[in-house]
């Protein structure tokens, strides 16, 4: 044996896995594809003014040209963070154009953690029992009851800033104070809130400290998180969960590892390990582990189960219910609405908050009052207006250079995010080309239906409705709906659900064919709900690997 | 501001509370990126004597020097030659080329600058415009003199008091003004 447990990938869900293993007594090898990165020293681009940096922030294009196709669909990617984003020439995978989906991913110690937004939501007792009772998709094994103890550890741990709202489609959790809202959103909120019953605009809730945990310091506003943070203040691998699973002297981390597939021992019923090959040198050999966590991704766990294929079956062990790589969803974002709030025009933000508000899903709540299923809400902030406004107008010289000198009007933005709907005909399958390594590439094919139209098409109304009720002036917006993937939250691809028949995992996250493997990334969600998924995903992984933990004591794993 | 100097971090600190300092002074012991860890713009080929000596008027018209020097000064011209280098697609490139072929017409036709620039209200080189914004107000004396650049803070207030006589920041959230690393963005 290599370790009791083999965790796959580091990032968000991967450290909470090592984490809680090795705080239970547990050795965890962890397997990373990536390369090593040393918090802070190689977080390069943090605090470099523009002129630091080779392309000013406007980012290498004629490179993203050539080698990020697929990741440049990322609003912001430039020469401050294209560190964290494959090379899309070097990891390939097959979509097409009717059914495209955008695949947006970090190969590196730590994941995504180090790039995501932070936004951390819990779901409820409404998303859980929706699934499956609408004709659409399949029941959840757990309900939020099962959750709500692990949403409380992570939040804890993590450190995660928001306000008890009270509102029962959105649990409260532990928080830290909010960094607060600006008085243009303010205004907005109150404005809402006096034309429309039910829908209150909170501060969104994020995993940024506003209080130090241990040698974690509180934020200090400089703004862009997505440089990698060295002072800790927001959730990471590096930040959080790697420092406490190294500090029990039991786990070891190895880097520029690929898991390929996993070792299916068809009479056990059990996997024995891994197969892996050097990311550098190709040489491939087998790692052995009492248990398998699989936390590369949705995408990224999937295909190592897709290419976990029995000698006998020529299928992968795990695929009886046919559901593995099935009911791909990301949700339903895009829409969008602008305006320009009049007033508070002595009146600016000092520093750059790292996170904004959000207007919880206020439809469909008590029965149905809209033309399609479940729900979204909306992340947004209000600013004023920066000297990029100078770009669009034809004056030159000083007029324009004073014009640019003060802050321009308050801007406020709100962006939805909605609940997607699994579908069979959403899917990850192994194409016959090869990677580099000689993996069979994934092939994606994803595309909305019906109902996440309907919902694109309201978020865009219901958001004109709300800023013109808050007096905002040159409102627009948009309801276009980009390829899948651009939210970045896909997941389902090995749903959980009581019957083996119909689903991949059971309520602790085990394959109900090999029941020493868990799988606890977004891979395993039912549903997908309409709340930003990651803080889901670390519940279900500390509450998976305390079972674990549990049956391997009482040598039942 | 030096990124690296903590002791500024901590002065900063200092304004939001004691207990905030006190949490800030902890930072210290953080490691951080060394500062020439990134890599310098690529070098880039000037464009010819003419062109570039029209390319500095232009930059100098658009954005002039009152009490903090102008986009010439701010090294606008070498950003602008860059980028039509390094960073513009084809199309963009020749759009830029016609506008400094009109600009140079303009110029030496002798008739009154900057009313040979317009065609009516339009100017006639908006994507040299646009360019000569980007390049100035990402350059240290535009982000730093002309406008305030605090790239640690330290603490947040949600809706300070602003003056008539305050400059607007430079920088957002994101820490870069925009990104135009998507087509179609000039
Ligand atoms: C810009 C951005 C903003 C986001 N904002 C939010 C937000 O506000 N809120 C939210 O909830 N979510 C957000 N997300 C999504 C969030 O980042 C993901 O949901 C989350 O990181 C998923 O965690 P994970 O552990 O499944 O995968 P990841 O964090 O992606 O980690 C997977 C790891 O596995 C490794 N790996 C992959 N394949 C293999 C293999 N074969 N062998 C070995 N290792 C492998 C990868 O290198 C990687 O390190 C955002 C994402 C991005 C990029």
């Amino acid at each position: 044996m290599d370790a009791d447990v083999i965790v796959v990938g580091s990032g968000i869900s991967g450290g909470w896995a090592a984490k809680e293993l090795t705080e239970r007594g547990f050795s965890v090898l962890l397997l990373e594809r990536g390369r090593h990165i040393e918090p802070g020293t190689d977080y390069v681009t943090e605090h470099l003014a523009p002129y630091e940096m080779p392309y000013r922030g406007f980012g290498d294009r004629q490179r993203y040209a050539r080698d990020f196709k697929v990741q440049s669909h990322l609003a912001g990617l430039s020469d401050a963070n294209d560190h964290w984003f494959v090379n899309d020439t070097e990891n390939p995978y097959q979509t097409r154009p009717e059914a495209e989906f955008t695949w947006i991913r970090g190969y590196h110690l730590g994941g995504r953690s180090i790039t995501w937004g932070r936004a951390s939501f819990r779901l409820s007792d409404l998303n859980f029992s929706e699934a499956g009772s609408d004709g659409h998709g399949i029941r959840w094994p757990i309900g939020y009851a099962d959750l709500e103890p692990w949403y409380s550890h992570v939040e804890r741990f993590i450190g995660v800033n928001g306000d008890r709202d009270g509102i029962p489609s959105l649990p409260d959790g532990e928080f830290m104070p909010p960094h607060g809202m600006n008085c243009a959103e303010e205004h907005v909120k109150q404005a809402i809130a006096a034309r429309f019953d039910g829908r209150p605009m909170i501060n969104e809730r994020s995993a940024v400290l506003t209080k130090a945990i241990g040698d974690r310091a509180p934020c200090h506003y400089c703004g862009p998180c997505i440089r990698g943070c060295s002072t800790g203040s927001y959730f990471s691998s590096e930040s959080s969960t790697l420092p406490a699973a190294r500090a029990t002297g039991r786990l070891k981390v190895m880097t520029d590892v690929v898991v390929d597939a996993l070792v299916h021992d068809q009479a056990s019923g059990r996997v024995t390990g891994v197969r892996v090959i050097d990311a550098k040198s190709r040489k491939r050999s087998t790692l052995a582990a009492r248990v398998v966590f699989l936390n590369a991704s949705t995408l990224g766990s999937t295909q190592i189960l897709l290419n976990s294929i029995d000698a006998e079956t020529g299928r992968s062990f795990a695929n009886r219910s046919d559901a593995l790589g099935r009911y791909l969803m990301d949700h339903v974002m895009g829409p969008f609405g602008t305006a320009t709030i009049p007033g508070y025009l002595d009146r600016e933000p000092l520093g750059n908050r790292p996170s904004g508000i959000y207007i919880p899903r206020f439809q469909n709540l008590a029965g149905q009052d809209k033309p399609f299923r479940r729900g979204y809400g909306y992340q947004g902030s209000a600013a004023r207006a920066m000297w990029t406004r100078g770009s669009s107008g034809e004056d030159i010289g000083l007029a324009l250079k004073q014009r640019l000198r003060q802050p321009g009007p308050w801007q406020m933005f709100i962006g939805a995010m909605g609940e997607c709907m699994p579908y069979a005909d959403n899917r990850v399958t192994l194409s016959d080309k090869v990677d580099a390594w000689g993996r069979p590439q994934l092939d994606v094919a994803f595309h909305w239906h019906a109902n996440e139209l309907a919902m694109a098409r309201d978020m865009a109304s219901e958001a004109r409705a709300m800023l013109e009720a808050a007096g905002g002036t040159d409102v627009v917006t948009g309801d276009a709906l980009g390829p899948g993937g651009l939210a970045i939250h896909e997941m389902g691809t090995a749903r959980m659900g009581h019957d083996p028949a119909e689903a991949v995992l059971n309520a602790h996250n085990q394959c109900h064919d090999a029941l020493n493997v868990f799988v606890t990334d977004g891979a395993c969600m039912t549903a997908s709900a309409a709340q930003n998924p990651s803080l889901t995903y670390m519940a279900l992984t500390a509450r998976a690997a305390a079972f674990a933990a549990d049956q391997m004591k009482q040598g039942t794993l | 501001m030096h990124r690296r100097d903590i002791l500024q971090w901590i002065a900063a600190a200092a304004f939001a509370g004691p207990a905030m300092a006190q949490d800030m002074t902890g930072m210290a012991g953080h490691a951080m990126a060394s500062r020439d860890s990134v890599p310098p713009p690529p070098p880039h080929t000037p464009f010819a004597p003419a062109r570039h000596a029209a390319l500095e008027r232009l930059v100098q018209l658009v954005i002039p020097a009152d009490d903090t020097p102008g986009a010439r000064e701010a090294g606008v011209p070498a950003f602008i030659e860059m980028m039509h280098q390094h960073w513009m697609n084809e199309e963009e490139r020749r759009r830029c080329d016609a506008e400094l072929d009109l600009v140079m017409a303009a110029f030496a036709s002798g008739a009154a600058i900057p009313a040979a620039l317009y065609e009516g209200a339009r100017f006639k080189a908006p994507t040299l415009r646009k360019l000569t914004i980007y390049g100035y107000y990402t350059s240290e004396v535009g982000a730093s003199e002309e406008l305030t650049l605090n790239l640690v803070p330290g603490a947040y207030d949600a809706c300070a008091q602003v003056g008539a006589q305050d400059r607007a920041p430079s920088l957002n959230s994101w820490g870069i003004a925009l990104s135009l690393a998507n087509p179609g963005a000039l």
